[in-house]
């Protein structure tokens, strides 16, 4: 039985805690009188997935179950959430490949012919065959990549969208389709639209809603579009074993470190140290995460987006009736939109920010006008092959500052390059890091001060950030931001806790 | 006194848009009112004489003085008194026309002070120039019916490499001074011309001359190796002839070419005069100006000059000469007056001679020379490039043999790394090395020229007699011993030198005089802006190495071994790999043949396969070999309104999926038949000169000035696309370009890839038969 949260009280006898540096791992001696919060322990997955998968089919929520919803000559399509639904690849089996099987028998039994799989990435980049060979395995790709039935969705392509009205645009075949069974993994936002508003949209509908954290927004454009099309959606939720065996003590709690965590400890320190940058970024993203299923429930979509919420809380919440003044993290070795490519400061910042103050208005650790301490070092690093607009972004946006940034989101979108990267190749929509800077916006104004320390100087500045060079300095510089003289320090590790403390 | 004489005279100055020339017609301008200046100088193609004296002479800062004193009425005052006739002291008589020679029988006075001064002018040059000079002058006053007095400014070395004090004798009066005939030096300079023409044609020169070019540029294409070696040939011509006369001089006691021909131009003029009135004026050397018309004042680098740079950046710290030697240097205004005075009042019926030096009056030591001038730079120093001081050494008196020892060693370690480095496969920074290299070769080698040139007057041991120039000046009365005042006596070195003379060197050699570093932001803003000007029309991208970090074997490496299960990439490699010397040596000489070559291999592939492929590669691996920098700059210039273009060698399937990015593509086309590459190109790939040729093409039918185009590249092959444009920028140039565009002063950036990629082109393996989707 997994044990639940817990917050770790620091005084002289605990042992440094562990940090994610730039990929790299460095141990830090918190000062005394802080508190480290960890998550509950990872949840005991599912021993057979495909077994609760279909018995979610069959027993939704609510509703009629999937069976009776199928029809021969009807037109059906299966949206699956893409990889950047978690913030690593899941390992093999992915289990949207598993619960897709199973929605695909289902689907087969009724003999329905006209089956499509759409991705829905909304602004993320396209998925290599590889990805969509682990994501789907074999058989779904023998029968649907080949040939080709799967599509990714685009939400520049003209041609393959349609308005339903109300200036929302979404893809063409979802909304052609007599009905839709969308697959997410992990709903944890506020709203239980975001997903299905954002993924399957075009551009200028998903940079209305994303722009904004006014989840009333997001649900009218959702549920605008449930009218329009019937969903049934299949949410499964994960636990948060980002890692486990020899790297489990990676996310264990420090004062229980055995002799063998510290040992394995070092041989990875001393791995990741000398490991050129280059090389590191790509090493770490061959362990996958060790993240498996905890639930599946099927139905409507605020119905599944309510019942997989309370596994998401038993996974993530620490019951904390405290916001700290001071909170430390490192940033999370792995992004989203970082998935087999690198962690540019951009979205190190995004993870980082987003983990303290959700930008959907859940509720933060930190207290409005409290200081947050990056322990990462930001170095300018991009994947020119999925970032290309980061780095303009990043070079010739952020130094001129917020002022235009609503035109210069304009001439990203209508970039003719940026968009042929990301309808063609495998990049990021060319709006993309204007809508995670502006997710980053509610972490910006609630909280006084961001420090980094170590790393670029230019990077942090960019960004906004002060720069430490030592831990030390920055815990100094939190002081005066709070202008508190003994502010209470808080850290979050990775896999971070969530709270509900505000609600 | 010397104004009266001269005023309403006429007075006909050659070698007027020379240093001491200016000074000359400036000097008679603003001190001899009354009296009228008739420059005699070449035409040339783009102006008339009047036209050149009004650009070259009276343009120069030399005129300031008069320009304020005359306000308004200066250019009155210049309409007035200043005329100009074409004459050319290499040609027969000047080669004056009936004009000319109208003009000239009405003067009254002829100062020839048109010379070749460098010591290193060819044997020819100098023959033509100095020897024959004064001698067709004289021809020319006799022809046109003249009584003009001829003042014929010579040189205080005619005296030759002698020790003890040199008179003031007319040089067929010498005794040490050697009894050559003239005539026959004459034949013999022109006949060495004609061999070393005759001798530059040799079929092993020839072959060499082509060699060294091909070194230089590599596979610039045969328009530019043809003008290169025409050049080298050239210079190969010149740079004997210089040999020669140097040898020449040498063998008969001159130190240099210069004194050699100056001095038997004095017997020339001598034997040839006839009647017309002659008197020689012989300067040491001239250096920058005392008082007249501004202390300081210097037209171009003069001898001394590069030297005493040389000495504050720190590159010489040491020079051939005895602390005890004399350097006899005389300011251009002592120069002037001098011959101002002897054109007043000089008699020219006894032809007699005027030295004007410092060394008997007024000694310059070396050793305070050289105190002088490195505490001048100690009291005020140079900076470097980084804006720290630079440290003057404590100076050395080796002997000669040592220092250019030294200086050679140095060069041929230079060398020798230049050719090493131009051989290797680097770009970027460490070509910016040979960048440095070459520099320093280039300041070593000059650094041996200033040696093996001006050791001979710093060890000059003669010692100039200035008596009648003294007694001249002495019979002047006080007034005009005031306003034309050449008697060294009034030199205070020190003054001279700190306050005068290095100041205004400093200030010409456009060294660096303020500490701190240079915004260098500023200088890339500056050169963005520029780049980016809406001026400017078309952006033209190389691809290889410019665009991306990779070539078209990595390409082709990644598409060949897709479909292939290990052991056959092995096999593949290894059956290629022996293939790569020769493929390696085909590009450096000919990209075009490389291409051929190498794109016969892609002969068989089917089309729809290799253009799957090709879009995967692009995606996969391409894409994380492109400098980020330039696919931004190719936007750049799209948001400018520019219109984009790339040219490559590369085949058109590779680069399709960088059509968006350019609104033209001019790249190789593989021919295909029935569905399968045939392994042939439709026509001749766009390599070298191709290039600037498609271009120049391109450009008419668009009605696009080249001035207008900017373009990147990054390998000496790109040359001719380069130089045809108005705008060449060289991205990671290899060492070869990298020099060139240095000396040319291109625009030179480096662009840097970005996150991490692949380091080998194995791509991962997919199956054959797949296909696209997704």
């Amino acid at each position: 039985m997994p044990r639940p949260g817990f917050v770790l009280d620091v005084d002289n006898a605990t042992p440094p805690v562990l940090f994610w540096r730039n990929g790299q791992l460095t141990t830090e001696k918190l000062p005394s009188s802080s508190r480290v919060v960890y998550p509950p322990e990872p949840l005991t997955p599912l021993i057979d997935l495909r077994a609760n998968a279909r018995a979610a089919i069959e027993n939704p929520i609510d509703g009629d179950p999937l069976s009776a919803r199928l029809q021969k000559g009807m037109t059906l399509t299966l949206a699956v959430d893409d990889l950047s639904a978690t913030d690593r690849a899941l390992s093999v089996p992915d289990p949207r490949g598993v619960a897709l099987e199973m929605v695909l028998t289902a689907v087969a039994e009724a003999g329905i012919d006209d089956v499509e799989i759409v991705v829905s990435r909304g602004l993320g980049r396209r998925m290599t065959k590889s990805e969509l060979a682990a994501m789907f395995g074999e058989r779904i790709t023998d029968s649907f990549v080949v040939t080709p039935l799967l599509k990714q969705h685009d939400a520049d392509d003209d041609e393959s969208l349609v308005d339903i009205g109300d200036k929302i645009r979404i893809n063409k075949r979802i909304a052609d389709s007599d009905l839709v069974v969308y697959l997410t993994v992990d709903p944890s936002d506020v709203s239980p639209y975001r997903n299905i508003a954002c993924r399957i949209t075009d551009t200028a509908t998903t940079r209305r809603i994303t722009n904004t954290s006014d989840n009333s927004a997001i649900d009218a454009i959702g549920s605008a579009i449930e009218k329009a099309t019937p969903i049934f959606q299949v949410a499964i939720t994960l636990n948060n074993a980002q890692f486990d065996g020899a790297s489990g003590f990676l996310q264990s709690r420090v004062n229980e470190w055995r002799m063998r965590d510290k040992a394995a400890f070092n041989v990875f320190k001393g791995v990741l140290d000398a490991t050129p940058d280059a090389v590191r970024t790509r090493l770490l993203q061959i362990p996958p995460s060790r993240q498996h299923a905890t639930g599946v429930v099927a139905g409507s979509v605020a119905a599944t987006h309510k019942a997989a919420g309370a596994l998401m809380q038993q996974q993530y919440n620490v019951d904390d009736a405290e916001t700290t003044d001071v909170i430390i993290v490192g940033a999370p070795p792995a992004s989203p939109y970082a998935i087999n490519s690198i962690l540019n400061p951009l979205l190190a910042a995004h993870s980082a920010l987003t983990t303290v103050v959700p930008h959907d208005g859940a509720p933060s650790f930190a207290r409005k006008g409290g200081a947050l301490i990056i322990h990462h070092g930001l170095t300018k690093q991009f994947d020119p092959v999925q970032q290309p607009s980061f780095i303009d972004f990043y070079d010739d946006v952020l130094p001129v500052g917020s002022d235009n940034l609503a035109t210069r989101e304009e001439a990203f979108a209508n970039d003719a390059w940026y968009a042929h990267l990301y309808r063609t190749s495998y990049a990021h929509h060319g709006t993309l890091p204007f809508r995670l800077w502006n997710e980053t916006e509610r972490a910006r104004t609630h909280l006084a001060g961001i420090v980094v320390v170590g790393g670029e100087t230019n990077a942090a500045h960019r960004l906004g950030f002060r720069r430490a060079s030592t831990f030390a300095d920055a815990l100094e510089m939190a002081r005066d931001i709070t202008a508190v003289p003994n502010p209470s320090v808080t850290h979050l590790p990775y896999p971070a806790p969530r709270t509900q403390v505000a609600q | 006194m010397i104004a009266k004489r001269l005023a309403g005279k006429k007075i006909a100055v050659t070698g007027a848009t020379g240093f001491l020339g200016t000074a000359l017609v400036e000097r008679l301008l603003r001190s001899v009112p009354d009296c009228e200046v008739v420059c005699i100088v070449r035409p040339t193609r783009k102006f008339s004489p009047m036209e050149r004296v009004m650009r070259e002479i009276i343009r120069n800062d030399c005129f300031d003085r008069l320009r304020g004193e005359l306000g308004d009425k200066f250019d009155a005052h210049i309409q007035k008194h200043l005329s100009a006739i074409a004459g050319d002291v290499s040609s027969e008589a000047l080669g004056l026309d009936d004009d000319g020679r109208a003009v000239l029988a009405t003067c009254d006075v002829v100062i020839h002070s048109a010379a070749t001064v460098s010591f290193e002018s060819p044997l020819d040059m100098a023959v033509e120039v100095n020897l024959l000079g004064p001698t067709r002058v004289a021809d020319a006053i006799r022809e046109s019916g003249s009584k003009a007095h001829l003042v014929a400014v010579s040189t205080c070395y005619v005296a030759g490499n002698r020790r003890g004090d040199a008179y003031e004798e007319l040089v067929t009066d010498t005794w040490y001074s050697p009894e050559v005939d003239w005539r026959r030096e004459v034949t013999a300079g022109r006949r060495a011309l004609a061999d070393a023409e005759n001798d530059s044609r040799q079929l092993e020169r020839l072959q060499a001359f082509r060699k060294q070019a091909r070194r230089e540029l590599g596979a610039a294409g045969n328009p530019l190796l043809s003008e290169r070696t025409e050049k080298l040939r050239q210079e190969w011509v010149r740079t004997r002839l210089v040999e020669q006369g140097k040898a020449r001089a040498n063998s008969l006691g001159w130190p240099d070419v210069y004194a050699y021909t100056k001095a038997l131009g004095e017997r020339a003029l001598l034997e040839s005069r006839g009647d017309v009135p002659v008197s020689f004026v012989r300067p040491s050397i001239i250096e920058s100006a005392l008082q007249e018309p501004v202390p300081g004042w210097i037209r171009g680098f003069r001898m001394a000059e590069p030297i005493l740079l040389g000495v504050g950046k720190g590159l010489l710290k040491t020079f051939p000469g005895a602390p005890d030697g004399v350097l006899d240097v005389i300011p251009v205004d002592k120069v002037v007056a001098t011959i101002i005075a002897v054109a007043a009042l000089g008699d020219g019926n006894n032809p007699s001679v005027y030295q004007i030096a410092s060394g008997t009056r007024q000694p310059l030591q070396m050793r305070n020379l050289v105190d002088l001038v490195t505490g001048y730079y100690r009291a005020n120093p140079l900076y470097d490039t980084n804006g720290q001081p630079i440290i003057v050494n404590e100076w050395q008196y080796p002997v000669r043999g040592k220092v250019e020892r030294q200086l050679s060693q140095a060069i041929a370690v230079l060398d020798i790394g230049e050719r090493v480095l131009n051989r290797l496969p680097v770009r970027g920074r460490p070509s910016e090395f040979a960048g440095k290299l070459e520099e320093q070769r280039t300041e070593a080698l000059k650094a041996q020229g200033y040696v093996e040139i001006y050791s001979a007057y710093t060890q000059s041991e003669a010692r100039f007699s200035i008596d009648r120039s003294l007694e001249l000046y002495n019979s002047l009365d006080e007034k005009t011993q005031r306003e034309f005042n050449f008697d060294p006596i009034d030199i205070d070195w020190k003054t001279y030198l700190w306050d005068i003379h290095l100041p205004s060197v400093i200030a010409q050699g456009r060294v660096r005089t303020t500490p701190g570093k240079k915004k260098t932001v500023d200088h890339v803003a500056r050169m963005q802006k520029r780049l980016l000007s809406p001026n400017n029309q078309v952006a033209v991208f190389d691809l290889e190495n410019t665009l991306l970090h990779s070539n078209v074997l990595e390409s082709y490496i990644w598409l060949a071994t897709r479909h292939m299960k290990r052991r056959e990439r092995v096999a593949l490699t290894l059956r290629k790999l022996p293939l790569a010397p020769g493929l390696f040596r085909m590009d450096r000489m000919d990209r075009g043949d490389f291409l051929r070559t190498f794109y016969r291999w892609f002969a068989g592939a089917p089309v729809a396969q290799l253009q799957a492929d090709t879009h995967d590669m692009f995606n996969e691996y391409l894409l994380k070999k492109c400098y980020p920098d330039g696919l931004a700059r190719i936007r750049a210039h799209r948001d400018a309104g520019h219109r984009t273009m790339l040219i490559t060698g590369v085949v058109d399937v590779v680069v399709e999926p960088l059509r968006p990015l350019f609104d033209d593509i001019i790249c190789a086309r593989l021919d295909h038949k029935d569905g399968v590459y045939t392994g042939d190109l439709l026509e001749p790939p766009p390599v070298g000169e191709a290039r600037a040729l498609a271009l120049k093409d391109y450009a008419d039918r668009n009605n696009i000035e080249l001035d207008r185009i900017v373009a990147y590249a990054d390998s000496s092959s790109d040359l001719p696309l380069l130089e045809a444009v108005g705008n060449p920028v060289a991205i990671n140039p290899e060492p070869r370009l990298a020099a060139i565009a240095r000396r040319r002063g291109w625009t030179v950036e480096r662009w840097r890839r970005q996150g991490n990629v692949p380091a080998f082109p194995f791509p991962k393996y997919v199956a054959p038969t797949e296909k696209t989707g997704a």
